[in-house]
């Protein structure tokens, strides 16, 4: 039998291939990137008959009739971009104005005083009761994380809730253009708080790409939204000419 | 016989290498085509609303689609329907089922992050459509969402 000498396979194009696997998959994962208004639907509830009172000073009514038209605090042919400035006006209540919500003052000591009573409340209370308690305690450390990153700050009571009123045949396209209308006006006084307490708008500190998102800029993220909440609710739809 | 006897003798050729990055470009090309064609692979005509105050979802949470549209296939019908995966349903009621499905696999912490996206188009889905997707989405629990939104572009207002 002859002797056959084995050829060696050429190992150098196999670099070739990984750099173009690596190439296919940063622009798999890069095409799909999927964007939007994210939203929180509430929980189901299993009856209607808990509705609680609502002050009308503390909602702020958009209408959208079934013809696209809009209606803003029972004020008739007003435009989407007038959305922005009812939405800050309400969010802040700058004159303390009786139609528009009450304000809280946050500050440290508030914080630091409710969370000792809830404290000595936890312990009292009854093994039922105490993950409620425990919730209410979550809030208010919040709330101080907050305080101390922006200094006492100025937020609307917790029942102001802008309200989004609609008619069934109103378009999808026109209910999300209010929507985000809405959150133009929250994110420029988002902007505005984040500017001047951290010299970075808060639309900037938000795309952040997750990877290099540091603790610190959640915690500045989670203290603007303390400040200014979202609180957005979509009520059931009903015949509006 | 002595003709091949000779060649024997003779030394293998090596193979050549030169035309393998071509192959794996091919490869690569394919991929392309195919994941981009995936995205176009609607059966219902949805036009995506488009506004400023758009978030960038995080890709390591689990995001399941609800498409929303009038189909392309007119067999389907002529108002807007649902698409759940690659098929078109009549019925709001399978969203339950669908959200099931797709919750098995993970764990019960990806499914508490994961969020629903509502891909639907601006003209044709009215709130009535979006009122029940999302009555069905409450009754499964399944509530964070998505507004599926294109960037405006700036100026375009």
């Amino acid at each position: 039998m002859a002797r056959r000498k084995l050829q060696e396979v050429d190992a150098s194009s196999i670099a070739d291939i990984a750099f173009i696997l690596l190439a296919f998959i940063i622009i798999a994962t890069t095409l799909e990137k999927e964007s939007g208004l994210p939203a929180v639907l509430p929980q189901k509830t299993e009856n209607n008959i808990d509705k609680p009172e609502v002050n009308e000073r503390n909602i702020l009514e958009v209408l959208v009739n079934k013809d696209d038209q809009l209606m803003i605090e029972g004020q008739w042919g007003k435009g989407l971009d007038d959305i922005g400035d009812f939405v800050k006006e309400f969010m802040t209540n700058p004159t303390d104005s009786e139609s528009l919500p009450r304000m809280d003052e946050i500050t440290e000591s508030d914080c630091n005083q409710k969370l000792a009573i809830l404290k000595a409340n936890l312990e009292a209370a009854p093994l039922k009761d105490k993950g409620v308690i425990q919730k209410d305690m979550d809030k208010w450390l919040e709330k101080r994380e907050a305080v101390k990153l922006v200094g006492s700050y100025r937020t609307v009571n917790k029942a102001a809730t802008i309200a989004i009123q609609y008619d069934k045949s109103t378009t999808y396209g026109t209910y999300l253009n209010v929507r985000d209308k809405i959150m133009t006006g929250l994110n420029e006084l988002r902007d505005e708080l984040a500017l001047r307490k951290f010299g970075i708008s808060y639309g900037s500190l938000e795309s952040i790409r997750a990877e290099v998102k540091t603790e610190e800029d959640k915690a500045k993220i989670k203290a603007i939204r303390q400040v200014y909440p979202q609180k957005i609710i979509k009520l059931p739809a009903k015949n509006v000419q | 016989m002595s003709k091949f006897r000779q060649n024997k003798s003779k030394e293998m050729p090596g193979v050549s290498t030169a035309s393998l990055p071509d192959i794996v470009f091919t490869v690569l090309a394919f991929f392309v085509v195919v994941s981009s064609m995936k995205q176009s692979d609607l059966k219902v005509e949805v036009t995506k609303p488009s506004g400023k105050e758009i978030i960038q979802l995080d890709k390591n949470e689990a995001i399941d689609y609800i498409n929303a549209g009038i189909p392309k296939n007119t067999a389907f019908g002529t108002t807007a329907r649902l698409q759940l995966d690659d098929k078109v349903v009549p019925d709001f009621l399978e969203i339950r089922e669908f959200i099931e499905l797709k919750r098995r696999p993970r764990t019960p912490l990806a499914n508490d992050k994961a969020t629903v996206s509502i891909k639907a188009d601006k003209d044709d889905v009215d709130m009535d459509i979006i009122d029940k997707i999302e009555n069905e989405l409450r009754e499964v629990e399944a509530l964070r969402i998505n507004y599926s939104t294109q960037k405006e572009s700036k100026g375009n207002n």
